[in-house]
């Protein structure tokens, strides 16, 4: 049954033998799902996309028709053909079933032979129109995405950006001097070079990633989930790199050619795909001029000082117009598949610049005082949160927030967590503290005293993004931590990289040695070998704005 | 079907059912235990001259009586729903006449079931339970029933490893058989339950 290669079909009727009878008819050719009323077919549709529905009219509770309808107005299932099954044999029966959105019906009693030439035949139909929507979603040359498919795979990953902590990015990707490989060598060769690109291009990407051609010799990335700017720096040396390497035409001699990178980066310097294609077409003007380069979208040509100066100057008026929000990502226990807590994530939703993630307003704050008070009130929004969830008898899981340097070193803190910790009446283990190694650069003694005594109070505390820094694990045995969480630039590529999956797993075994627990940031494989994980692929973060 | 059908038309039913005998034996046998008389439903929405009831009880009686290749009770149950469909002045006496003719063609078709031996079991051994067999077996079969599907391997797996207590399986293969997905899920979970975990 679990020969996935065959087709699937959903079969739904609320009679069994009708249920029994058409699974003998079936499934020596399909592999078959049934359910038995039409909330579980909507279900397993959504869930199992299978390639064709045979449908039941009479059904209790929702009918065959409405059944239709809700599949053909959902956007995941409006495209799997229904076939009507049904004792209804008036011609108003078969009308009434078209309009529903079904292109084809089965009459009961079943004939065998009907029946199986019904679904193959719908299911031929689906499988052209299958190949001709993959025509026109890609480029015929090269086989990526075309424009119009980008666009549409790009704005969702948007949408799943505004919730991630890492960066994504927008790389156009141009051939240098292609113009003249076409006038010198001809078009043929100049399609060849393409198509290699292409292929090239493919090879460095990520999961994930998009690939797409804009015409002419126009490439465009989107890139998703890079853990830092060097690291998308290093993928566009990458790029280049693959782009570099002589292209071997069938006949003649190899083609040395080169590529320029413009880079725009969500939410900094665009939140729309149009806005980051045209921040990506600026910065390539400046590669370009150097060729075989790639060239960041520059801020600082636009408004990035003058934006720092807002961000900065509007800090205490935002905090006062509840202008910043947390929204919660799910820790995953991977190996057991549930929630086991959840990461507090700072944004700005600003009245003007629209979601600001933290990269860009952090540092500013902790130029000034206003990081205490943005810590503080993050603490503050997490707790009334807890109470709230509480007081919506939810299930209560630890919450973490981030805590900088500067507040560790604040000697209010404290004093902070427990009346706020004490303001819901919330049990302080329900507050998970998570401080970065840079924390104990100045004074790791200060630091430590201050994470015992908030230890004794009963939170738990983790040191974020293990594996950027400088700490040995043996400097890290000396802190009051309960908790390591492994930066996701070394989880990202456990798959890739065999250095990283060392890495990972030593530090791991070392942890574990050390009576620590090992959290995986950014796990979305789900292969379990670190457990619990965080991951936006796991669970859609949820925004809460909060009031203080 | 026409009036004039057979009480159990076995030949042409099997065909329907693909050539897979046992199957459709195990469809009639569960037919006859749901319903060893004319649904009491069914009479009483006759007698109250429930048009609407009337309807969509023939016309899921007629699809499944015609499936079985029970012609008779299908051209009644036919006769039955479009009666109802479209009533008139003549659909009292109509439906007075064929609960007349489905009270005798009722038992004649639930005898003639009974005739055709149900459908062979898997015989039962004697050996000892295979614990880690049906621990693996059943978490199998769950896993394609959360998903809508079914897994006969899994299923005569968890059959072969539970030996001689195969017998307590019956309400999970009742369940099974019945497309019943959720009760056939508590009890896989009943029964894994009942294994010691492999490991602490």
């Amino acid at each position: 049954m679990n020969a996935r290669a065959r087709p699937v079909i959903l079969v739904v009727d609320d009679e069994s033998s009708n249920l029994q009878l058409l699974r003998q008819i079936l499934q020596n050719d399909y592999a078959l799902l049934f359910a038995k009323d039409g909330a579980r077919a909507l279900e397993l549709a959504r869930q199992e996309r299978p390639a064709l529905i045979l449908l039941d009219v009479m059904m209790p509770g929702m009918s065959g028709h409405d059944t239709c309808r809700q599949l053909k107005a959902a956007p995941l299932t409006a495209a799997i053909p229904v076939i009507f099954v049904t004792a209804l044999n008036q011609p108003e029966d078969e009308t009434r079933a078209l309009e529903a959105g079904a292109v084809d019906f089965i009459s009961k009693p079943f004939n065998a032979a009907v029946v199986r030439a019904r679904v193959r035949s719908q299911l031929t139909i689906k499988r052209q129109a299958d190949a001709m929507r993959e025509l026109s979603l890609t480029d015929s040359l090269t086989g990526v995405a075309n424009r119009r498919h980008f666009y549409d795979i790009a704005i969702g990953k948007l949408l799943q950006a505004r919730h991630s902590r890492n960066h994504y990015a927008l790389l156009l990707v141009d051939m240098d001097r292609f113009k003249h490989v076409n006038e010198r060598l001809g078009q043929l060769a100049g399609d060849a070079l393409l198509q290699e690109a292409a292929a090239r291009l493919r090879r460095v990407l990520r999961d994930g990633d998009v690939l797409a051609r804009f015409g002419g010799d126009a490439f465009v990335l989107l890139l998703c989930e890079v853990a830092s700017e060097e690291r998308l720096a290093a993928v566009a040396g990458t790029i280049l790199d693959a782009l570099r390497q002589p292209f071997a035409p069938a006949a003649g001699a190899a083609i040395l050619a080169t590529a320029s990178i413009g880079i725009a980066l969500y939410p900094r310097d665009g939140q729309s795909v149009d806005a980051l294609l045209s921040g990506a077409d600026s910065a390539m003007a400046g590669a370009k001029t150097a060729r075989d380069s790639f060239r960041f979208y520059d801020m600082a040509l636009n408004l990035s000082s003058a934006r720092s100066l807002e961000l900065q100057g509007r800090f205490e008026m935002a905090m006062r117009e509840n202008e910043f929000c947390l929204h919660y990502q799910g820790k995953f226990d991977t190996a057991r598949g549930h929630i086991v807590g959840l990461e507090a994530l700072l944004r700005w939703d600003h009245p003007h610049h629209g979601l600001i993630f933290p990269n860009e307003f952090i540092g500013l704050a902790e130029e000034t005082a206003a990081i205490l008070a943005l810590g503080n009130w993050s603490i503050a929004a997490a707790c009334r949160q807890l109470a709230q969830w509480r007081q919506d008898g939810l299930p209560l899981v630890p919450v973490a927030i981030n805590i900088s340097a500067r507040q560790l070193r604040d000697p209010q803190l404290l004093a902070t967590v427990t009346r706020c910790l004490a303001a819901h009446a919330l049990a302080p283990a329900l507050l998970e503290l998570e401080v970065t190694e840079s924390c104990f650069i100045d004074d790791i003694s200060q630091a430590r005293e201050v994470l015992e005594r908030l230890r004794a109070l009963g939170l738990v505390i983790s040191l974020d993004d293990y594996g950027t820094g400088y700490s040995g694990l043996s400097h890290i045995r000396l802190l009051p931590i309960h908790t390591l969480k492994i930066d996701r630039s070394f989880i990202r590529d456990i798959a890739i990289d065999r250095n990283d999956a060392m890495i990972v797993a030593s530090t791991i075994g070392l942890a574990h040695g050390l009576g620590l627990r090992v959290v995986a940031e950014g796990v979305e494989s789900g292969d379990g070998r670190c457990a619990p994980g965080t991951g936006a692929g796991h669970v859609r973060p949820l925004c809460n704005r909060m009031h203080t | 079907a026409p009036a004039g059908g057979r009480v159990l038309h076995h030949a042409g039913a099997l065909q329907r059912w693909a050539g897979n005998d046992s199957a459709y034996r195990t469809a009639l046998d569960r037919f006859a235990r749901e319903h060893p008389r004319l649904p009491p439903a069914l009479q009483a929405a006759i007698a109250a001259r429930d048009h609407e009831t009337l309807l969509s009880q023939s016309h899921r009686l007629r699809g499944l009586a015609a499936n079985l290749g029970l012609e008779q009770l299908a051209a009644s149950l036919a006769t039955l729903e479009q009666a109802c469909a479209s009533p008139g002045p003549a659909t009292a006496q109509q439906l007075d006449a064929t609960l007349g003719t489905l009270l005798t063609q009722w038992p004649a078709a639930l005898a003639a079931i009974a005739r055709l031996a149900p459908p062979a079991l898997p015989a039962a051994t004697e050996n000892a339970i295979d614990a880690p067999a049906a621990r693996q077996a059943a978490s199998t079969l769950l896993h394609a029933l959360r998903r809508g599907e079914l897994d006969d391997a899994a299923q005569a797996q968890l059959q072969q490893a539970m030996g001689a207590q195969a017998d307590a399986l019956a309400p999970l293969l009742h369940a099974i058989d019945d497309f019943d997905f959720p009760l056939a899920q508590s009890l896989l979970h009943g029964l894994l339950a009942t294994f010691t975990p492999e490991s602490p």
